[in-house]
């Protein structure tokens, strides 16, 4: 299972890529929404792990690039991030977030949520 | 965790970038060129900082990052216009948070001025004011978020509702989960919900299907589907929010049945829809859902084809690649291994020296083109540690209003060639040097406004300092219109602690380099900016021991110029090899002026032993490097070679034949041995023995000392 990772903050991506290869996932990174797309074409990651403010292209902006995508409609996209704001939350889900989760991070929330999306 | 405390230290690492940023992009907003990048890249550093501190738990770096981030966001929506913007104190407030990032590394702790909490609250316009900032944005996910948990936050259809308080054991709660007609364009599969749910206990799924239209109007795209979720659980209601609230909406799940009263008070009109199932039954929650989901899902497996024609066109992206982060060390490791290569390299070129002429023909052309690729890629590892100058340049402008604070003068910076590349280690090395000399300049250099004003001058000081790579090195200059060194004061008191002989009569430059004296400084009083003596020659010898040097030119009453020369890199040189007598030498190609043959009758020899060679009317100090070595040997050596020296603008060194140019890899010394005059490093040639790279700027006050330069195996102290 192949999880494409995307986050400005090295510490943080570098925390969630950890977490998820010791589960065994398949990572890869990217270090914002542009970058985060470009993998995703390349990559075809079965999962997407992203936080919402980056540079270059921002998570909700990603999501929605992705849902365009022929291929981007039936992939999962978790918003990892420090924003909980009913508002931004609606407009994650309008641009086609899957799920929302709020930072910090709780690694086995996090792997409990991916192993649901295994099925 | 080894793991862990790595992240650690990355994010330290990491947020010393970030301060960094913030600095640059702060002093843009003070000197009103701020962009909209600027203020967003602003934000982003401090909201990065906090999303780190939240990750490592640091509570109080969390809290504070989130006031000034809550500033920051009120520049960024425009609440507070970006000309009112009290730029000093968010600089200050980035001091404070840099204080808190250096305290969190060291596990210590330190108190936060309450003015400037309460100066940042004011900036947010009471959007902090919150005691426990951090909370509100940090869910703990350990505690659910009450604010939302129960159905009175919920639409007023439901409020009605009695809400069973906290369950006691093994209660059975009930939720209605009413997904938007998009739902499954976020590539949710119903599962995922389900299998979250059943972490807290058995569950019971029903379908309700009733409002899926007739198949020759559905778009498999839309959800018309609602579920039951019957859970015998323990846990509270809380919990059950917080499995549903990553994938739903509020609006998407009740704990009552909303639906079936909005149905009635709004007349919906999927009424009109034939039921196309009606309802399925299960007490395992997924499997037969996997088989109701389908109905409207494309399941997060596969996307149907359809999606694809329906899909508007793909969002354009640049061509051009991203960028990855690289460990130093394995760069290193890289550079290394190219090092390597470059020694073998030379090998193979040497002994292609006795192949038979006919195989050496092909041979050597391939050898070329080893040569050539060799240093291609010797230029492209270097091209990935390269950093642009601008990294510490963005540093000054803060610096320089700090300065103008403190010292009451005003200075105009001017900041050239920041694009300028150089190796990383280089750029870190760059800084502090950078720093001593700005300061020395705003401190020493430029004079009060009244002095200027009385000098002709404009009351506000220029301070230029610039980048360049020039050959093989870096020369980063720091110019300023001020009044210039003090050479008379300066000689002064260098005679009145003996550093000079009192009859002496130091050149100008010579006077004005006296600056760069350990325990000289003209300035009247010691001032906590620059005025305790130990500044400059601390700088130089800091900037040499990176192979560098730096000088100064000062025009009284015009100002005075620093000139920092770097290698761009530590890790190859250029070098021409020389022998003198059996052993070989490496100087650097970028100190060599020129080579020539010895013309014995252009010697003339002063006494004490010293010789000077007459140079086109010029003349130079003549060394002989088997001299140096203590090698004793009937004849002349029949070459020299002509450097540059810090000290000596033209020396003149004898040696006994130019074995050739090439490139070397430089090996430090120091680590591995000791530090040893004259030799700057060493390296290994072509036949795989080593040899030493000379440090010609030591080499002149070597030979005036009578001290030799130490051999191979003195130096290393084993038999090579």
């Amino acid at each position: 299972m192949r999880i494409l990772a995307i986050d400005d903050t090295r510490t943080l991506r570098e925390l969630l890529c950890r977490t998820l290869r010791a589960a065994s996932y398949d990572v890869v990174e990217a270090e914002n929404g542009e970058e985060g797309l470009a993998r995703f074409a390349d990559h075809r990651p079965d999962i997407v792990i992203t936080d919402l403010n980056m540079p270059v292209l921002d998570g909700i902006e990603f999501t929605r690039a992705v849902r365009s995508r022929a291929d981007g409609t039936g992939v999962p996209i978790i918003i990892l991030t420090t924003e909980s704001g009913a508002e931004i939350k609606a407009e994650g889900r309008k641009a086609g977030a899957t799920a929302w989760m709020v930072k910090p991070f709780d690694p086995q929330r996090l792997l409990d949520m991916l192993t649901r999306f295994k099925k | 965790m080894d793991a862990l405390a790595e992240i650690r230290n990355i994010y330290f690492d990491e947020c010393d970038e970030f301060i960094g940023l913030l600095e640059g992009h702060l002093a843009a907003i003070g000197d009103g060129r701020a962009t909209p990048d600027d203020i967003h890249g602003a934000f982003r550093a401090v909201h990065s900082i906090k999303g780190g501190a939240g990750a490592f738990a640091l509570t109080e770096l969390v809290e504070f990052a989130h006031m000034f981030e809550a500033c920051l966001d009120a520049l960024r929506s425009g609440k507070v216009a970006v000309e009112d913007a009290p730029v000093d104190m968010l600089l200050q407030a980035g001091d404070v948070l840099n204080e808190l990032i250096g305290a969190a590394r060291d596990g210590r702790s330190v108190p936060v001025s309450p003015a400037i909490v309460k100066a940042l609250q004011a900036m947010a316009g009471g959007k902090t004011a919150a005691p426990k900032a951090g909370d509100e944005i940090f869910l703990d996910d350990d505690e659910p978020a009450p604010a939302k948990a129960g159905p009175a936050a919920k639409p007023a259809a439901s409020a009605a509702a009695p809400a069973p308080a906290a369950e006691s054991a093994a209660a059975r709660i009930k939720v209605f989960i009413t997904p938007e007609k998009e739902f499954f364009r976020r590539a949710i599969d119903p599962r995922m919900i389900f299998e979250a749910l059943k972490h807290l206990g058995e569950i019971e799924v029903t379908c309700d299907a009733s409002k899926v239209p007739v198949i020759s109007s559905l778009d498999p795209n839309d959800c018309w589907m609602r579920w039951v979720v019957e859970i015998e659980t323990e846990q509270s209601r809380e919990h059950v929010v917080e499995a549903l609230e990553s994938f739903l909406a509020d609006e998407e799940y009740s704990f009552t049945d909303t639906e079936a009263e909005d149905d009635a008070a709004a007349g919906l009109d999927f009424h009109e829809a034939p039921k196309a199932s009606g309802e399925i039954r299960s007490t395992d929650a997924h499997a037969p859902d996997a088989e109701a989901a389908p109905q409207g899902a494309p399941s997060s497996a596969n996307a149907s084809a359809a999606t694809g024609a329906v899909a508007p066109p793909v969002v354009q992206r640049r061509a051009s690649g991203g960028t990855i982060r690289v460990d130093l060390d394995r760069i290193d490791r890289l550079m290394n291994l190219v090092g390597e290569i470059v020694i073998t390299q030379s090998m193979l070129s040497e002994r292609a020296g006795v192949l038979a002429k006919r195989e050496a023909a092909s041979f050597v052309d391939a050898l070329f083109s080893l040569a050539r690729q060799t240093r291609e890629l010797q230029d492209n590892v270097m091209a990935v540690r390269a950093q642009p100058v601008k990294v510490v340049f963005q540093r000054l402008p803060r610096l320089v209003r700090e300065l103008e604070r403190t010292l009451g003068k005003k200075a105009h910076l001017v900041l050239a060639g920041e694009d300028t590349e150089v190796d990383k280690t280089i750029v870190e090395e760059l800084a502090d040097p950078l720093i001593h000399m700005l300061r020395n300049s705003m401190d020493h250099g430029l004079e009060p406004p009244e002095e200027r004003i009385a000098a002709g001058k404009a009351p506000d000081g220029t301070i230029r300092v610039s980048a360049e790579h020039r050959g093989s090195r870096i020369l980063i200059c720091v110019t300023d219109d001020g009044r210039g060194i003090n050479r008379e004061k300066l000689i002064a008191k260098a005679k009145s602690r003996g550093l000079l002989p009192p009859d002496s009569e130091p050149t100008p430059e010579e006077a004005d380099n006296l600056i760069f004296h350990p325990g000289l400084s003209t300035a009247q009083q010691v001032t906590d900016v620059s005025g305790r003596g130990v500044g400059m020659d601390v700088v130089r010898r800091n900037v040499e021991a990176l192979g560098g040097r730096i000088t100064v030119e000062s025009t009284p009453g015009r100002g005075c110029k620093f000139t920092l020369g770097l290698p761009l890199t530590l890790a190859v040189l250029d070098g021409m090899i020389v022998r003198a007598g059996t052993e070989r030498f490496v100087f650097p190609l970028s100190s060599i002026v020129e080579t020539m043959q010895l013309d014995p009758g252009s010697v003339e020899p002063l006494p004490g032993g010293r010789d000077i060679l007459q140079l086109r009317g010029e003349i130079a100090p003549l060394l002989k490097l088997r001299q140096l070595l203590g090698i004793r040997a009937i004849g002349d050596e029949p070459i020299v070679v002509i450097v540059e020296t810090e000290t000596v603008p033209r020396l003149a060194i004898a040696v006994d034949e130019i074995v050739g140019q090439q490139q070397v890899v430089v090996k430090n010394l120091e680590s591995s041995f000791r530090r040893v005059e004259g030799v700057s490093a060493a390296t290994i040639l072509g036949d795989g023995l080593v040899a030493l790279i000379l440090d010609v700027d030591a080499l002149p006050a070597l030979s005036q000392s009578g001290r030799k330069l130490p051999t191979m195996s003195e130096t290393l102290g084993v038999a090579v």
